[in-house]
């Protein structure tokens, strides 16, 4: 008979999982009874404690997840520069108008309203500046308190009247500094406090020159006084925010640069668990692509929502790379080449699904006119829907099966006429959109292998993510003005691209052989994955000016990754000769 | 990089023999003389951790008194990891010796007086 401990110590084993239960669990009563001392009734409330949090860490899948911790220190800094970064560039803009003449005189007309604004922004200057040159404990201090008062300026401003920065400001800055505050809990080293100083000093120079740039010829919509979500300091929060929006992309880049950086000396994991995790009060913010949608978009709330559920699939997917299945042993085979091919292939194939869908349901909704226009019957009968059905054919455990309906949906997409210009709204996609899904396919070609998937859930999980990922960047309001539809299947080849990139580092240099036929098919996923972003730019410039620091994200991305596979090729031991 | 306290603690005693998740922890409290006491989640999350990151593998289970054990072992790869850890240890004791027994070797400072004097620096 199972004595009554025995039985409490079951109840508290319901935190963990059920699978993990029936694993562990009569492994960990037996170690939990032996600790027990004779005749004890009751668990210590201590050893409660302790299993109810080892099985809430399983539950959210971080206990046995290695490398977030490091992932966590390596975002953390630069989250704090990002913040500390963002305040520098307020400051700037608030008090001195520097080179912001232009806006200075439309508020100048406006009045001056007082806002907390200063107290919020300047804290986060702080704080950063503190982790530069104050020890340890006193700099978390000060990151804290910039939290603090990043939450507390709402009920405050409330209470005093005062005017505050928008939520959409505040939600991310305290997510940033939620991650600067839980990465910054070791010493830091004097690299890391000159990488703190070089972070701001860029993210506050790029936003000052990206404003002056974008500000030109800007018009603000949501300058309107009669705006109800109009920016309650139209102008410093606004340059900030549109500022903010092209600067998280240049920010962006400079964290995939990291990213490459680090894979040549930094085992993966935690590179991408500080990817994952930055992404999470990034993407909010980068979701405005673009200071006139900003502007525009001041009055949409649905932004916010749409930006984060885009950033939890991002972060859902980083995670899905840097988890390691136990059974598979130390490597698995999505750290070899081929494993990363089939996870670009993958994520390419997915996209063109969500690609194909949204390019179908745009002309369900009505647009900015409240017209619906008619689909072309060629489009809906045919190319819309053999994206998706290549998608789940893909998944079948059949040789061969996946490249042939990728070919069939390239082939279908090929001959659809394309609509003529921007202007013609007669219910087809722009050829832009189909050039993406045909270049997409290419991907799809060169990256899936020919047998069978290796993991069926693992692929359909694949698929699922990236058509989510692409359905919601693409739902983004404003894409009837930027064709921003393009934007999701860049970001999701992008994330394909890395991760063939990540394959070549952590293969390292054995399964990588110049001109091999792996190294072929790499290049085509490198290339196909970012080239058409440079067919899409030239079209869009007028509107979507940012396609140019996309473009040389792209560059920078594949440079870094090429740099960082030739590091690991030179690093790499020679191979083990017999004597 | 540095391995934290309790895992190379875990992987000290593992280094030995294959132990199961009861006597780990007596032998990790022996070890650390009672400074390092896991607690079973705790523990458990780190096993599960180290064979993730396949420095530790299950060995063998047994029953006794009705009660599962399973039993856990070091691999090369936990056993490479153990070594350059306490490679590193070791250089950062060294260092330290070498401090102390500098400061040995230093006249005392009398007082404040003639710290100048008395400091060759």
């Amino acid at each position: 008979m199972e004595s009554t401990l025995e039985t409490r110590y079951g109840w508290l084993l319901l935190t963990y999982p059920a699978p993990y239960r029936r694993a562990r669990g009569a492994e960990m009563v037996g170690t939990l009874m032996e600790s027990a001392r004779p005749g004890q009734r009751w668990p210590s409330p201590a050893d409660a404690v302790d299993l109810i949090a080892g099985g809430l860490r399983h539950r959210a899948g971080l206990s046995a997840v290695p490398g977030l911790a490091r992932g966590l220190a390596l975002a953390g800094p630069i989250a704090l520069a990002f913040a500390g970064g963002l305040g520098a560039y307020y400051m700037i803009a608030e008090f001195t108008a520097m080179g912001l003449g232009y806006i200075r005189d439309i508020y100048r007309g406006w009045g001056p309203v007082p806002t907390l604004g200063p107290f919020v922004l300047g804290a986060w200057l702080l704080a950063a500046l503190g982790r530069i040159v104050l020890p340890r404990l006193a700099s978390r201090w000060l990151i804290g308190a910039a939290l603090a008062v990043t939450v507390l300026v709402v009920p405050v401003a409330h209470a005093l009247d005062r005017t505050r920065p928008t939520l959409p400001m505040l939600a991310p800055l305290a997510l940033l500094g939620l991650l600067a505050l839980a990465g910054t809990a070791h010493a830091p080293p004097r690299r890391e406090r000159t990488g703190v100083g070089i972070g701001l000093v860029a993210v506050a120079g790029a936003l000052i020159g990206l404003t002056n740039w974008y500000l030109r010829d800007a018009t603000f919509v949501s300058f309107d006084p009669s705006e109800p979500f109009r920016p309650i300091r139209p102008n410093a929060l606004a340059i900030a925010w549109s500022g903010a929006s092209t600067t998280t992309v240049a920010g962006l880049a400079m964290l995939a640069l990291l990213v490459g950086l680090l894979l040549a000396g930094v085992r993966h994991r935690p590179a991408l668990w500080a990817a994952g995790l930055l992404l999470v009060p990034g993407l909010p913010l980068v979701a405005p692509l673009g200071p006139e949608l900003a502007a525009y978009q001041f009055s949409s709330w649905v932004l916010m929502p749409t930006g984060l559920a885009a950033a939890v699939v991002v972060l859902a997917s980083a995670i899905r790379l840097a988890w390691r299945d136990p059974a598979s042993g130390p490597r698995s085979p999505k750290t070899t080449a081929e494993g990363s091919l089939a996870i670009a292939g993958t994520l390419a194939l997915g996209t063109a699904a969500g690609v194909a869908v949204v390019a179908w349901s745009m002309n369900q909704l009505p647009n900015r006119e409240g017209l619906v226009s008619e689909l072309y019957p060629g489009w809906r009968g045919f190319t819309a829907l053999v994206w998706p059905v290549a998608a789940a054919v893909s998944v079948l455990p059949v040789r061969g099966v996946a490249r042939a309906a990728v070919a069939a949906a390239i082939a279908a997409t090929i001959v659809l006429p394309p609509r003529p210009d921007l202007h013609t709204y007669d219910g087809r996609p722009l050829g832009l959109v189909q050039t993406a899904l045909v270049m997409l396919g290419v991907v799809a070609l060169a990256g899936l292998p020919a047998g069978p998937p290796r993991r069926i859930g693992s692929r359909l999980g694949g698929l699922a993510a990236a058509a989510a990922l692409c359905a919601m960047l693409a739902w983004l309001p404003g894409w009837w003005e930027t064709g921003s539809v393009l934007l999701s299947p860049y970001a999701v080849a992008l994330g394909g691209a890395t991760a063939f990139l990540i394959g070549v580092v952590a293969g390292g240099s054995a399964v990588l052989e110049p001109l091999s036929p792996q190294w072929w098919r790499g290049a085509v996923v490198l290339l196909g994955s970012s080239g058409w972003i440079g067919v899409a730019a030239p079209r869009f410039l007028g509107v979507w000016q940012t396609s140019l620091i996309l473009a040389g994200l792209v560059v920078i991305v594949s440079a870094a990754g090429v740099w960082a596979a030739l590091r690991a090729r030179a690093q790499a031991a020679p191979p083990d000769v017999p004597a | 990089v540095a391995v934290q306290e309790p895992t190379f603690l875990i992987l000290t005693a593992l280094a030995a023999q294959p132990m199961h998740g009861y006597g780990l922890m007596q032998r990790v409290k022996e070890l650390s003389e009672s400074r390092v006491q896991l607690r079973t989640g705790t523990l458990y999350g780190a096993l599960d951790r180290l064979m993730v990151e396949g420095l530790i593998t299950a060995d063998r289970e047994e029953v006794v008194d009705g009660r599962l054990r399973r039993y856990y072992r070091l691999t090369d790869e936990g056993a490479g990891v153990l070594a350059a850890e306490a490679e590193r240890l070791e250089r950062n004791v060294e260092a330290a010796r070498a401090g102390l027994r500098q400061r040995a070797a230093r006249p005392a400072r009398p007082g404040l007086t003639t710290t100048f004097a008395a400091d060759p620096a």
